[in-house]
């Protein structure tokens, strides 16, 4: 296993190496201590939310979904990072798993670019919140007070 | 294990469809469970060895026992659909709503997931319950299997006779969630003990006289041994000595056997070994 975890760990290394070459267009860059510190906040984040992930994680897809938004900076961005990854392991267990990875992340980058002006905590404490509620009881898309930022 | 981790991953990728790349821990122990359940199956079921799960094809041998489960699945259904058929004519709505539920059960009970997971409660109380160890599908074979041997064993008796111990043992048996066929097969091996005929069911004071005397005559140790022979007797009586009745009749004698002497004990088989009742108090309950 010990053999197995630590291979998991080299392929989510490359492959946010790899994440570099796509957002060198946008002055962002991670370098290998940001990398070994976002490999272990994942470890670490998925533990403190009970999840199981199998192959390189979903740093890969955040980094995509992120890396041209105008609120995030060489100075923020491996710090965004971290905080967006909890976000998204702690909101996929409240929504009960009925988004999947790429509605989540979509949700979330609306969000972020839109309303939350580039605040994660907006963005955790206000949207994500409502949007697991309305997952976990229903919503009614009509209703702009009740849909929030759904509508 | 990392080749079960790795057949866990991509498990986890069918059932998320692709669409989640984590899933919460219960849910991965669910799916991994379901993995070793079907894996052990498809060993155990074509016979091959363990060591195949070192080096051989896993995506194979998963797909191999799911498709032995899918078989099984059908075979159970057949057992079900001839419980049914063979169901004694009494009525207790615990025992209709299980077969009921087992019914519903074979399109709910998922075999490419949850394949150790049973999808239905299973409530009507077998004289010998199926251990818990039994999972999925074959904890619902088994019970079934169980439950054709009580029915089978009911069958050979005549209704009204079951009706009226049931009577007597419960007013409201058909509301009540108990078993059918232990109370007659407890009076069963009792006129069995005393060497009368069985199908009668009756156990009067003139019967329990005897049974006490029986009892008494003979060391604590001989109860077992009696009740062990008296089984042997019914089962002749009824022309049933295959090894699964015998073995499901002796259960119950191992079970009884406590009660039976702790009734000894108190000096009073009455509540062990029952009565009909007479017909004016139940015609008085109607």
């Amino acid at each position: 296993m010990a053999a197995q975890a630590k291979l998991q760990v080299e392929t989510a290394r490359q492959e946010l190496r790899a994440c570099n070459e796509t957002t060198a267009q946008y002055g962002l860059s991670l370098s290998e201590p940001d990398i070994q510190e976002l490999v272990s906040c994942r470890v670490k984040s998925l533990k403190d939310s009970g999840r199981v992930e199998f192959g390189s994680g979903i740093l890969p897809k955040l980094i995509q979904a992120f890396c041209d938004s105008p609120y995030v900076s060489q100075e923020n961005y491996k710090d965004l990072l971290v905080e967006l990854q909890d976000a998204f392991y702690y909101f996929k267990n409240e929504s009960m798993d009925r988004f999947s990875d790429d509605e989540l992340i979509e949700f979330m980058a609306k969000v972020f670019n839109g309303r939350a002006q580039g605040s994660v905590e907006y963005l955790t404490e206000t949207s994500l919140e409502d949007l697991c509620r309305y997952a976990r009881e229903g919503w009614d898309p009509y209703d702009a007070d009740k849909a929030g930022d759904q509508f | 294990m990392p080749r079960l981790w790795a057949l866990l991953g991509r498990q986890v990728k069918k059932y998320t469809m692709g669409d989640s790349s984590s899933v919460t821990e219960e849910t991965a122990e669910e799916l991994f469970s379901s993995l070793c359940f079907t894996l052990g199956f498809a060993l155990r079921a074509a016979g091959i060895p363990c060591k195949t799960l070192l080096t051989g094809d896993l995506d194979s041998l998963l797909k191999k026992g799911q498709g032995l489960l899918s078989t099984r699945v059908q075979a159970v259904k057949r057992l079900w659909e001839m419980v049914c058929r063979t169901s004694p004519r009494i009525q207790n709505d615990f025992y209709r709503d299980t077969l009921c539920g087992i019914g519903k059960s074979f399109k709910k009970y998922d075999l490419y997931f949850f394949a150790d997971q049973y999808p239905e409660t299973v409530d009507y109380p077998l004289i010998n319950p199926v251990p818990e160890s039994q999972k999925g599908i074959l904890y619902a074979e088994e019970y079934l299997k169980r439950l054709q041997i009580e029915n089978t064993l009911l069958n050979r008796f005549d209704e009204k006779k079951i009706i009226k111990l049931l009577e007597s043992c419960v007013p409201d048996y058909r509301g009540m969630c108990i078993n059918l066929c232990e109370q007659p097969m407890i009076n069963a091996l009792g006129r069995a003990l005393i060497g009368q005929s069985v199908f009668p069911l009756q156990i009067g004071e003139k019967e329990r006289l005897c049974l006490t005397g029986i009892l008494t005559d003979g060391r604590q140790e001989n109860h077992s041994r009696l009740l062990s022979e008296a089984s042997r007797r019914l089962c002749s009586e009824l022309h049933r000595e295959d090894a699964s009745t015998v073995s499901y009749l002796d259960h119950l004698c191992q079970d009884f056997l406590p009660r039976m002497e702790s009734a000894l004990s108190a000096g009073n088989l009455s509540n062990v070994f029952l009565s009909f009742l007479p017909e004016n108090i139940i015609s008085s309950w109607e």
